[in-house]
């Protein structure tokens, strides 16, 4: 990644790093805000200042091991914030002013709160002679983002800024990771405190502390979930975003091989477990393909690692594994039992729990019922009953291939939200591990240009694809001059089917074709592109598509290319909302109901 | 829980729990006063959907921490969700539901009945058969107090219900666990 050319500016002040820990000196609530990011390990911050966080900006060019993003709005920078953490495991880190600024954040807290991802985000906020008086871009930022927070934190005075500072970095790391919002009034940012850093350990220092203490999960459970395994005559494994937060990669794969268990992954699990693996048998739910869901339909158990039963994996939770026994494995209490009861509840860490469950379970031999479910998958043929009227112009699974092809498998692909994020999870072969990156529980239009240039930024060595619609494209667009300023170079996929694509395609299956407000124009990409200084590629026919990802590929910088793909294609199998998952609709039926008409 | 074939009570606005197994419950929340913390605990019933019958809010006697009563009315699986719900904020040093330890439950009611000369004297009367001290007098009203149980509460509540009552205010459950056997 180039880091463009980006003046620094260097104040008087020699605040450089946290190193001088045992000198004694007396700093402003900012410079110890930088002085606790760089001791916790933070190298980019994406933001946008204002006035009450303008004391804070006035320190950052005194650090220059903190490299501030300028995104070109507020909900990108905590868009981008979340995109860096999925990618690194690491904190991302947003910034903005109070009132207007901050209220821009809440999209994407809310984004990395659905998704249980860290992420710290500082706002500035009114001094502390004016809060609770409606004073200029005073708003009640922990109010607003209290449901949408782990935790959030108004700083009352110099003496806990430090504190605070580091225990937002705990916080959002710990357990069940999360964002974590800190509001720092303009009088508190510019108050002077001695600050030594060796009065304060840090989140890594915490967790490691943590690590030394941590538990296996109780003997008697493991037992009784050895025994339920060894019963089971045809268990599957559900595996979700815990198994990628936890990176427990080579214990799911052990566990998995040990005990021949057919492995699932959900939307937010994918790439935890490679497609090509022969246990991997595909995603739930919703728009998972019949024989996934036919496979929950007929287990006897359930092992569930990381993942919390979203509404969109089990459809109608009455009809869902109706058969099925169930281990479930979460660091969150409050999951367990949430939806589905668990026969053996494990809270754990999924890489302690897999760990501690492979050692105790014995091998067994289940190929028979993986042949019966590989026998489902061969009889539905999902690939190739995918839509296909016309053969002339890009198809999505034709993009996605040669996206993966020109990318040897090692492309991150961020997916925006609607049909394409649904194609993209179904037909992209997920062969790195925690190459998927998606807004799984908010569903965010808008999340992936953004996301891309923090995973971008977290990954400089891999190559990055934002695979949009036409729809959500524009709804962070802006985005494109923060790339361009930075010298970030991502690919960016348009699959412009001139729809909100999957709200038209509800409106078919559900409204009797009643399209309303879902047609929709948008600018010209080549042209969009170019403005602001980029490459554009514009393909519409489909023997242009792998030329064309090559192109953008070779292509130094980032590259928009727009596919004009079949404006009415559909995402196949669909499960209704509110059915039972076994219960899909596919393109066969929906055909017949059009002839109906 | 929603996989069970028992049928659920709707309740608008509430958890839907499952017929018959509704009860109530007194939480104990102990939380931190920081900017916040008490809106998180509060935030966490409401948006659980928890069907909120009381709720105190009191300084512990440990400095700088609130007590939180909060008396619900779920079923029990609903119950222990909600309280790992509570426990995982950050601000919450405890919570427990009071019948899992032996707990001291009372609660305080002011009623205050419109009186004249004529209904004074067996207002009176059926507030103390119900326990009540008298704890004002003037010329319209008479007003009741006492501390007692909930069900007393509410005894005292029906025994005035004949005199016109003017105004009843409760405390909701004040609830001590630890050293005493329970009831
Ligand atoms: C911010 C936001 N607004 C609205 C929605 C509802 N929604 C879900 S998918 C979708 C359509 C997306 O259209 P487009 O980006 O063109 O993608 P397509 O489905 O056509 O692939 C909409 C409006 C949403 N998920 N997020
Ligand atoms: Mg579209």
């Amino acid at each position: 990644m180039a880091i463009a050319a980006k003046d620094i500016q260097q104040a008087g002040t020699a605040n450089q790093t946290g190193q001088q820990n045992d000198e004694i000196r007396e700093l402003t609530g900012t410079e110890i805000m930088c002085e606790v990011l760089v001791r916790e390990g933070v190298d980019v911050l994406y933001g946008y200042p204002g006035g009450a966080i303008m004391p804070f900006y006035d320190a950052l060019t005194s650090y220059p091991a903190l490299h501030h993003v300028l995104t070109r709005h507020e909900q990108g920078a905590s868009h981008a914030a979340d995109g860096y953490a999925r990618a690194t495991g690491k904190v991302g880190v947003c910034v903005a002013t109070s009132g207007p600024g901050a209220t821009n954040l809440v999209t994407g807290l809310a984004t990395a709160f659905m998704d249980s991802v860290p992420v710290v985000a500082l706002t500035g906020q009114v001094a502390r002679a004016f809060l609770g008086r409606d004073a200029f871009q005073e708003t009640d930022i922990l109010g607003v983002t209290q449901p949408i927070t782990k935790h959030n934190f108004l700083v009352r005075n110099i003496e806990e800024l430090a504190p605070i500072m580091h225990e937002a970095f705990r916080i959002a790391r710990s357990g069940r990771p999360g964002p974590v919002l800190v509001d720092v009034p303009k009088d508190v940012q510019n108050a002077k405190a001695v600050y030594r850093a060796d009065d304060h350990i840090t989140s890594e220092e915490y967790l490691d502390s943590l690590a030394a203490h941590t538990q296996a999960p109780a003997q008697h459970l493991l037992l009784e979930a050895a025994e339920l395994i060894a019963q089971a005559k045809r268990p599957i494994i559900l595996a979700g975003h815990g198994i990628i937060l936890s990176k427990a990669y080579a214990e799911l794969k052990a566990f998995a091989e040990k005990t021949s268990i057919p492995v699932i992954t959900t939307l937010l699990g994918l790439s935890a477990f490679a497609d090509t693996h022969p246990l991997h048998i595909g995603m739930p739910g919703m728009h998972g393909p019949a024989h996934t869901n036919r496979s929950i339909g007929e287990a006897d158990l359930l092992v569930a690692v990381g993942m919390r039963f979203d509404d969109r994996v089990t459809g109608d939770v009455k009809q869902f594994a109706t058969r099925a026994k169930l281990i479930h494995i979460d660091i969150d209490a409050s999951e367990i039992h949430k939806v589905k009861a668990a026969t053996v509840p494990i809270v754990s860490d999924a890489r302690v729990a897999l760990t501690a469950l492979t050692e105790t379970v014995q091998p067994a031999d289940r190929s028979a019922w993986l042949q019966e479910i590989r026998s489902w998958e061969a009889a539905n043929d999902e690939r190739g009953r995918q839509i296909k009227r016309n053969d002339d112009i890009p198809d999505p699974i034709s993009i996605l291939s040669a996206i993966h092809k020109e990318t040897d498998g090692e492309a991150i692909v961020v997916s925006d939200v609607g049909q394409h994020q649904m194609w993209t999870a179904r037909f992209y072969e997920w062969t790195r591990l925690n190459s998927h990156i998606t807004s799984g529980g908010l569903g965010t239009m808008g999340f992936a240009l953004p996301a891309a240039l923090g995973v971008k930024m977290g990954m400089p060595d891999a190559p990055v694809w934002a695979v949009a619609g036409d729809g959500g494209i524009q709804m962070n667009i802006q985005e494109l001059a923060t790339l361009q300023q930075e010298g970030v170079t991502i690919k960016v996929a348009i699959m412009n089917n001139g729809y909100l694509g999957m709200v038209r395609q509800w409106q078919q299956f559900f409204h009797s074709r009643n399209y309303s407000e879902t047609p929709m124009t948008g600018p010209d990409h080549v042209k969009l592109a170019d403005a602001y200084g980029l490459k554009g590629i514009r393909v519409k026919r489909r023997e242009d598509v792998e030329s064309a990802v090559r192109e953008a590929m070779e292509t130094p910088g980032t590259v928009i290319v727009e596919f004009i793909i079949e404006p009415e294609a559909n995402v196949y199998p669909m499960v209704a909302p509110g059915n039972g998952i076994t219960d899909m609709i596919e393109e066969t039926t929906v055909q017949e109901n059009a002839e109906n008409e | 829980m929603s996989n069970s074939t028992i049928a659920t009570t709707i309740r608008p606005h509430h958890t839907n729990a499952p017929q018959g197994t509704e009860k109530s419950y007194t939480l104990i929340v102990r939380v931190v006063d920081r900017p916040g913390s008490v809106d998180r605990v509060v935030g966490v019933l409401r948006r659980r959907r928890s069907l909120l019958q009381s709720l105190t809010l009191l300084p512990d006697q440990q400095s700088g921490v609130f007590r939180i009563t909060a008396q619900v009315q779920d079923a029990e699986v609903v119950i222990e969700h909600l309280i790992e719900q509570l426990r995982k904020i950050i601000d919450v040093t405890d919570v427990y539901d009071s019948a899992t330890r032996p707990s001291l439950t009372r609660e305080l009611v002011l009623v205050q009945v419109a009186s004249n000369g004529e209904t004074a004297r067996s207002a009176v009367a059926a507030g103390q058969q119900a326990g009540a001290t008298v704890v004002a007098t003037t010329a319209e009203a008479v007003t009741f107090e006492l501390v007692g149980s909930a069900a007393q509460v509410e005894q005292l509540i029906t025994a005035l219900q004949p005199y016109s009552i003017l105004e009843i205010a409760r405390s909701g459950g004040v609830v001590l666990s630890g050293n005493v056997v329970g009831k």
